[in-house]
């Protein structure tokens, strides 16, 4: 099996700062990959590469074989990649199906309402709904971000990656932020995305979470830091 | 199976009744000082009184459109005042010359260029926008002065008077121009995918950024749009009073941010309506009127208004912490 995406020999310099060295690794259809490593060693770099935000400064990236160039958050988008940051990305005065539709609005389907751009409200609702229901969450689309908890919060912004159906689902630290009830349902949750089959990049500095949502865990990771644990890791 | 669930039902109340409760608060607020006012001033309820107050409202009502979009944008714009000054100079002096529709053409292209210029600098340089506003403020006032060189420019131009000017029936073209675009802007920022990124970039802008919204551009086109409101209240100036001079509209960015605030947006982005401005700016005008017919100048309005606007602003606050309306 191929792996979705490859990351070849990426390092990344900063000036005189070395962030990233020579880091290579893929991961494969459907496979939860935990990347773990401590404050610093470079995860947040790495993701930020992936999706779009920095270019590396060598190495190359292949998605399903092909070399691929991320320019900026919407190539990563356009090739099937959507990452949830750590610091709860959500817009708290928008309703629960506005935040899943952020930027990705449906528009009504009348000639007038594409010709102005009207935003389609009930369709929207009526997808969030199910899009919540699959993953099982009782979250009301119509209610403001801003009245539930920050476990609550984290996966609705979940459920925004997962709107647009992509590839790769990259959490980067999702759970940083979160009390131990409310990092247990996002966890809980990540295991049910991977049994529908989502192929879910998890960034944790936590050996424990990352064992207990990932299948695969790099080696030696929180021991002997991540840079070096994903050099050695390589899809079979 | 784990699930999540609300944990406060109170919450969810508020917030889908808070929006209209601010409002309805707004409308009752407006009522009852009519009812005072016409108490203790029967002049207060008059047809001639209530069409006064309404014409009064307008301006202030048209720049509040472009403030609106500006603020929810988490943006300000104190700029407006003299953007408005010099466009309606420049045009009064090019329908003067030229024609009225070219007078008409290069007002608004005066409000929309420096509102553009706002935007630009702003985001290029990263500079705060009340800065760049209060310093575009100081050279679009000066640019007034010196274009109109310190004279009142006369508009006498039956085209330009019907257009800006004249009535329909009993009700003044001016009350029209500014319900007309309160029902655009209105339609646009609620309806459009424009104004949920407007409202999402001024809520948070760096989930909206990583939504792949442009957030610059959204913010640019707030505050052109605000300039391009200040053009369209200079051609409406003119078109009231017949002339334009450089030292008009002093003071009125004042007014139609406290119409904005009143109105229930939120000076903190991501919040706010056009109605809510409409109904600011009538609350505004109300008090202004029933204080006038009271005996009281205009010390006594603005200190009434700033008392208006703490007030405002005090109770929303406690709202946000769900323990108002």
């Amino acid at each position: 099996m191929s792996a979705v995406i490859e990351l070849d020999h990426i390092s990344k310099q900063f000036g005189q700062v070395q962030a990233l060295e020579d880091v290579s690794f893929g991961i494969e259809e459907n496979e939860v990959l935990a990347l773990v490593g401590d404050n610093g060693a470079g995860k947040s770099t790495l993701i930020k590469i992936i999706s779009g935000v920095l270019q590396q400064t060598s190495g190359t990236i292949y998605i399903r074989g092909e070399e691929t160039e991320i320019g900026d958050y919407n190539d990563a988008e356009a090739r099937g990649i959507e990452t949830v940051y750590q610091d709860l990305a959500i817009a708290p005065n928008r309703t629960v199906a506005q935040n899943i539709f952020l930027g990705n609005e449906i528009l009504e389907s009348g000639p007038l309402g594409k010709l102005l751009r009207f935003v389609d409200d009930e369709q929207m609702e009526r997808e969030a709904s199910e899009l919540l229901s699959r993953l099982e969450l009782t979250l009301d689309p119509g209610s403001a971000v801003k009245n539930f908890s920050g476990g609550e919060q984290q996966s609705v912004a979940i459920a925004r990656a997962l709107q647009s159906d992509p590839d790769i689902v990259i959490l980067d630290e999702p759970t940083s932020a979160l009390s131990l009830d409310a990092t247990q349902r996002v966890l809980d949750l990540i295991k049910r995305l991977n049994e529908q089959d989502v192929t879910i990049i998890f960034i944790s500095h936590k050996l424990s979470e990352a064992m207990d949502a990932a299948d695969e865990v790099t080696d030696g990771a929180y021991a002997d830091g991540f840079l070096e644990a994903v050099s050695e890791w390589r899809p079979a | 199976m784990a699930t999540t669930s609300t944990s406060d039902i109170g919450k969810l109340i508020t917030d889908r009744l808070g929006r209209f409760g601010e409002l309805a608060l707004l409308v009752g607020a407006i009522v009852l000082l009519s009812g005072i006012f016409t108490a203790t001033s029967p002049a207060f309820l008059s047809i001639g009184n209530f069409v006064n107050i309404i014409r009064q409202t307008a301006i202030v009502i048209v720049l509040g459109l472009g403030m609106t979009y500006v603020i929810i944008s988490a943006e300000i714009d104190v700029s407006i005042g003299g953007v408005m000054a010099l466009s309606a100079v420049s045009a009064g002096l090019v329908i003067n010359a030229v024609g009225p529709f070219a007078g008409a053409v290069v007002g608004l292209l005066v409000g929309l260029g420096f509102g553009l210029a706002n935007g630009l600098v702003t985001i290029r340089f990263g500079i705060p926008s009340f800065i760049v506003t209060i310093g575009t403020l100081g050279i679009a006032r000066g640019a007034a002065f010196i274009v109109s060189q310190q004279r009142p420019i006369i508009v006498r131009n039956a085209a330009f008077e019907t257009a800006f000017g004249g009535t329909v029936g009993p009700v003044p073209v001016l009350i029209l121009w500014a319900l007309g675009l309160a029902i655009v802007a209105g339609i646009a920022l609620w309806r459009t995918r424009f104004g949920r990124h407007v409202y999402a970039t001024g809520d948070s802008e760096q989930a909206s950024r990583y939504s792949g919204i442009n957030t610059d551009r959204v913010k640019i086109m707030t505050l052109a749009l605000a300039g391009l409101a200040a053009g369209i209240a200079g051609l409406l100036f003119i078109g009231r009073l017949g002339a334009a001079r450089a030292d008009m509209a002093s003071g009125i960015e004042l007014a139609v941010i406290a119409a904005v605030i009143i109105g229930g947006t939120s000076l903190f982005g991501g919040r706010g309506s056009i109605v809510g401005t409409i109904l600011g700016a009538l609350l505004i005008s109300v008090i202004d009127n029933g204080l006038t017919l009271l005996g009281f100048g205009s010390s006594w309005q603005q200190l009434i208004r700033g008392v208006v606007i703490i007030a405002a602003v005090a109770l929303r606050d406690r709202d946000e912490e769900g323990s108002f309306l």
